[in-house]
């Protein structure tokens, strides 16, 4: 039916009531209070509506981003949305710093947070850490004032990690009796959020423990070995390096650092009186050094994290012209970070203190790498790590004197 | 505010977008069908135009194509749905100037969306007049 229709013939019959019928007060009464039930019902779902959709924004996004202040970010944006706060703070765990995400333009503060809400701020951030929950306050003089000026401060944590917990912080103006659905959101929303930043803080650590492991084995095969002091280091280092300079992924230049810092691990199978002889090798004791990068590879397999490495590891002996071992592949058969691990290892063989050498000056050692470019080493790498050679004489002189050539800093003492 | 045309069968689903709307200063004209939608239209005077998909008589679709067709759609349109095949018809909708939002609606995002549509609006307009 036409809407224009039953609206005439509502408005008619309401004006065919007597209105000093008890019975027609009764009705009128009652159609009034329909229309209030329906407004208020329509309210109602907006509000959920609104909340429902802040979880659904907040999962998707939260799932694309790996920085947690970011992400700290974006749940303060998307909380103050819909809550329709005036102003939101993170305040910091181990500070106690608050720093507006928000502020409310021609609020008249600049930033500042004025003097009596500062001290309100505390108190509810106090509590807040001791409850551990989402605590509301009404603040300044609004408390004894008219619904239309109440400003209502809601606190919870952002459970990132143990201990120091940062807070999330809004300012609410609002004219009704805050809402405990409001208290709720803000709560899931802060749960939600401190579990994806512990998950995010959980991979760093788990990733520098990775590093800070690998380094301490590598230093460990260092110490056994006094004329390598360093050496992986700077292999995994320079094989960064070059890898930038070839223009590859990020993933790869890690993968490259890792390898040198692996590369020569397998030397713990080697005696010590072959790899500190300072004469010539023999050919049985040749035999012996050339099995290390199996060996490297062997000790890395069972470790599913690093399988990008060992390729790179076990390859770093082979010569571009199919000379090399263990395999005697050739040319493209290499992996291009099996090719670069060659080159620098050479390099820096060449230019660190042996049992039976000097070290060669950076000059000299690029030389012989160019002399074995085509042979056992990738022309192209060369032409790369020459270009990163230059490019760390030139940037960071110092450094350069201070790493080529270089004795074992233990050696002099 | 401005003029809004609120095409749905769902009786209270118009009546809450109804409701926040007018919340937000705009005036708003409620029809249940496409056909009714199409009839409003070409009596002219409406900025803006938000419809649901799945109804009687005409879908939104149909709404869409024939209003754009006579011309009668310059402010462009938004569309509320709650069909699963979201992605599919967005391409549709856009063709026509429209955009395309899930049910159930954000409020915020769509007095945000209403906003951004009367804006562009109101800039075409002033460059026409140029």
């Amino acid at each position: 039916m036409n809407e224009a229709r039953v609206h005439t013939a509502q408005s008619q019959l309401i004006g065919s009531l007597d209105p000093t019928q008890a019975d027609a007060q009764a009705l009128l009464a009652h159609c009034e209070h329909l229309v209030h039930e329906n407004e208020s019902l329509a309210d109602e779902v907006l509000r959920m509506y609104e909340q429902i959709n802040l979880i659904f924004d907040v999962t998707a996004q939260v799932a694309v981003l790996t920085d947690p202040y970011q992400l700290k970010r974006l749940l303060c944006e998307r909380l103050r949305v819909s809550l329709n706060a005036q102003e939101v703070w993170l305040i910091d765990g181990a500070r106690e710093q608050a720093e507006f995400i928000h502020q409310e333009p021609g609020n008249g503060t600049t930033g500042e947070v004025p003097a009596d809400l500062k001290a309100e701020m505390r108190s509810l951030a106090a509590n807040v850490r001791e409850e551990s929950r989402v605590l509301v306050e009404t603040v300044g003089a609004g408390r004894s004032q008219p619904p239309e000026k109440k400003t209502y401060l809601m606190a919870g944590p952002l459970r990132e990690h143990e201990g120091n917990t940062p807070l999330v912080m809004c300012a609410i103006r609002c004219h009704k009796e805050f809402h405990s659905g409001e208290m709720l959101l803000f709560d899931s929303v802060l749960a939600y959020g401190g579990h994806v930043l512990r998950n995010l803080n959980l991979v760093e650590r788990l990733k520098r423990t990775s590093l800070e492991t690998v380094r301490a084995l590598v230093s460990a095969i260092d110490k056994k070995d006094p004329y390598t002091c360093g050496h992986s280091e700077r292999v995994g280092i320079l094989a960064r390096m070059t890898g930038q300079e070839m223009g590859l992924p990020p993933e790869i230049l890690q993968e490259l650092e890792w390898a040198g810092l692996l590369h020569d691990i397998g030397k713990i199978g080697i005696p010590e009186t072959i790899l500190s002889k300072p004469g010539p090798l023999t050919k049985e004791e040749y035999a012996i050094i050339k099995r290390h990068p199996q060996m490297s590879y062997e000790v890395l397999r069972p470790i599913g994290a690093l399988t990008g490495v060992m390729r790179t590891v076990i390859e770093h002996h082979e010569n571009f012209d199919g000379t090399g071992y263990p395999h005697g592949l050739r040319g493209e058969e290499i992996s291009l970070a099996g090719r670069i691990m060659h080159v620098v290892d050479v390099f820096d063989a060449l230019t660190s203190d042996r049992a039976y050498r000097r070290p060669y000056d950076a000059q000299k050692a690029l030389g012989i790498l160019k002399q074995d470019a085509g042979t056992k080493l990738d022309p192209a790498v060369v032409g790369s790590f020459a270009k990163v050679l230059d490019l760390i004489e030139r940037l960071r002189p110092a450094e350069f004197t201070e790493i080529f050539p270089k004795t074992c800093k233990e050696e002099a003492s | 505010m401005a003029v809004i045309l609120v095409c749905e069968d769902d009786p209270h689903i118009l009546r809450v977008v109804s409701l926040w709307l007018k919340r937000n200063g705009h005036t708003v004209c409620e029809v249940r069908n496409g056909g009714e939608a199409l009839t409003r239209l070409r009596e002219g005077g409406v900025d803006l135009l938000i419809t649901d998909v799945n109804m009687p008589v005409m879908t939104g679709l149909e709404l869409l194509t024939a209003a754009t067709n006579e011309g009668l759609l310059s402010g462009g349109s938004i569309v509320l749905t709650s069909r699963c095949d979201q992605r599919e018809i967005a391409d549709q909708v856009r063709a026509v100037g429209g955009d395309v939002h899930p049910k159930p609606f954000s409020p915020s995002r769509l007095i945000q969306l209403v906003e951004e549509k009367l804006a562009a609006q109101a800039a075409g307009a002033a460059a026409e007049a140029q």
